[in-house]
């Protein structure tokens, strides 16, 4: 190919599993290996130092999937490129390269951490509406009981992964009573209670996310504040705030969230919810909600 | 990552590219960032949807106003999940006049009675099938309604002049249908479909809208 110095084409992070384990790993793609240093500047900071060019475009991608909080590509001076990778934890991690092509440079970094936060921790996924409850309609007629399926279903598989347990209301078309969704949160005694909806609203302008929680379980709102600052970062639609929801006060002592990510009947909204996509974003930015929110819990009871 | 079941191409290398704008020339933007990587024999593929970006073709909803004509259609699913919503209906009657969307669906009809599918695109224009509805395509443009590019066989031929390498324009949808809207060497595209099969192009996390085969040095 080209005599000269190896050029970085691609980069991306993504999570993969490996003897029963699950690992975080930034993947730099090149036309061939190159020589790289890494570098600590400071705790939760680590930046690999390559001497090569990039054709790839130097910018930021928020990754937030819990343990890799970003990754950024800079260019310092022709001929050398600068990979920094912003860590929610110090976490054991080690680097490797895979001979193919594009050639790889791999960063990777143990997720036990998240395991060890999620570990006990029972999460019930409410898929809201289902059967002959068909929810709200968007225009392009997309219905609410679909789409809240389709979240939960992903977000069942995140937060799996991340170590907790969970536990879904419904798994299939059918109709619950709201009843009976509260009473599988009370029985299986779980710390959340997440109920998926979308918003609706007679003006077809009206856009963006909201979430609810139950206002007799004081750190529910923390909890809702954090997850809707994720869900609006990560999917990219606008916050219509936090409020609390008397519907969820049954639940005691369990923090129980309402959560619309967006708006059905704006119907670039009901584009994104088709969207598997945006799916995946919403659920990332539920479960790293999740995160802070246990993360802080322990910390609390540690201090007590 | 390496082709298991033909060896034209050594490897596929997707090009992490910044967010393409109508300022951006496609022909330059593909130079750029294949440079030291496609030369002769290699062959540079870009996603339909930033070519048409780059041509000015991604239009906000909110700015088109759908006719009653648009609403009516829009109605209808079945066209593959594309033009499902009234503007996009109304940019596709702009894009190929309104008796040829009419003969389209009057086609369509037909082809429904016969469990025939696409015959709407068959006699409508092709090009319709290549709008992207709102959320086809990737951050920023989620919001946009895509249209198809235009003149994709002069671009890809001012790719092979301007970089030397062959050059393909290319749409991949999730169900890993590959369509090719220009290519500048015809006897490359059964590998070239074959190679972009599982949409390399990527979702908005992965964003390579430009992608490098690379022709296997063993071979001819
Ligand atoms: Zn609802």
């Amino acid at each position: 190919m080209s005599n000269g110095l190896a050029r970085i084409t691609n980069w991306y992070c993504r999570l993969t599993e490996e003897g029963g384990q699950t690992f975080s790993e930034v993947v730099i793609e090149s036309t061939s290996p190159f020589p790289y240093r890494i570098e600590r500047p400071g705790p939760g900071t680590l930046v690999l130092v390559a001497e090569a060019l990039a054709n790839a475009h130097p910018d930021t991608i928020i990754v937030d999937d819990g343990l890799v909080d970003e990754v950024s590509l800079t260019i310092p001076r022709t001929g050398e490129v600068e990979a920094q990778v912003k860590l929610e934890a110090d976490v054991v991690w080690e680097h490797r390269t895979q001979n193919s092509l594009p050639f790889k440079t791999i960063l990777r970094f143990e997720r036990s951490i998240l395991t060890k936060i999620f570990s006990h921790k029972t999460i019930v996924i409410d898929p809201g509406h289902g059967g002959a409850d068909f929810g709200y309609r968007g225009p392009v007629s997309l219905r609410e009981k679909q789409v809240t399926l389709k979240m939960a279903t992903v977000l069942n598989e995140i937060l799996r992964s991340f170590g907790a347990e969970t536990f879904l209301t419904r798994q299939q078309d059918v109709s619950l009573s709201w009843q009976e969704r509260l009473n599988l949160a009370r029985q299986k005694k779980a710390e959340v209670f997440i109920s998926l909806h979308t918003h609706w609203a007679p003006d077809a302008k009206i856009n963006g996310a909201a979430v609810f929680y139950n206002p007799i379980m004081p750190q529910s709102e923390g909890l809702a504040r954090e997850i809707l600052a994720r869900i609006t970062r990560k999917g990219k639609v606008t916050g219509r705030g936090i409020a609390p929801s008397w519907s969820l006060t049954e639940l005691g002592r369990i923090a129980g969230l309402i959560i619309e990510p967006a708006t059905i009947s704006n119907w670039v909204e009901e584009g994104l919810f088709r969207s598997p996509d945006f799916h995946r974003k919403i659920a990332y930015g539920i479960a790293v909600g999740l995160e802070k929110y246990f993360a802080q819990q322990e910390g609390a009871s540690y201090a007590s | 990552m390496p082709l298991e079941n033909d060896r034209i191409f050594e490897g596929r290398i997707p090009i992490r590219t910044h967010v393409f704008s109508d300022r951006d020339d496609i022909v330059e933007m593909a130079k750029k960032y294949t440079e030291g990587i496609a030369g002769p024999g290699d062959v540079i593929c870009l996603a339909e949807s930033v070519v048409a970006i780059t041509q000015g073709r991604a239009i906000l909803p909110a700015t088109v106003k759908p006719g009653f004509l648009a609403r009516f259609l829009s109605l209808f699913p079945g066209k593959d999940g594309s033009l499902a919503t009234p503007p996009a209906m109304q940019l596709a009657i702009n894009e190929v006049g309104m008796p040829r969307i009419l003969l389209g669906c009057a086609a369509a009809a037909v082809g429904k009675l016969l469990r025939k599918r696409g015959w709407f695109y068959l006699v409508a224009g092709r090009q319709l099938a290549y709008i992207d509805d709102v959320a086809g395509t990737m951050y920023p443009y989620e919001k946009h309604i895509i249209l198809g590019p235009k003149e994709p066989q002069k671009v890809v031929n001012l790719i092979k002049q301007a970089t030397g390498a062959e050059a393909v324009i290319a749409d991949v949808n999730d169900l890993h249908r590959v369509d090719i809207i220009g290519i500048t060497n015809p006897d490359l595209e059964v590998h070239v479909v074959e190679a972009l099969r599982d949409n390399p192009f990527g979702n908005d996390d992965q964003q390579t809208p430009i992608v490098v085969l690379k022709r296997s040095k063993t071979q001819d």
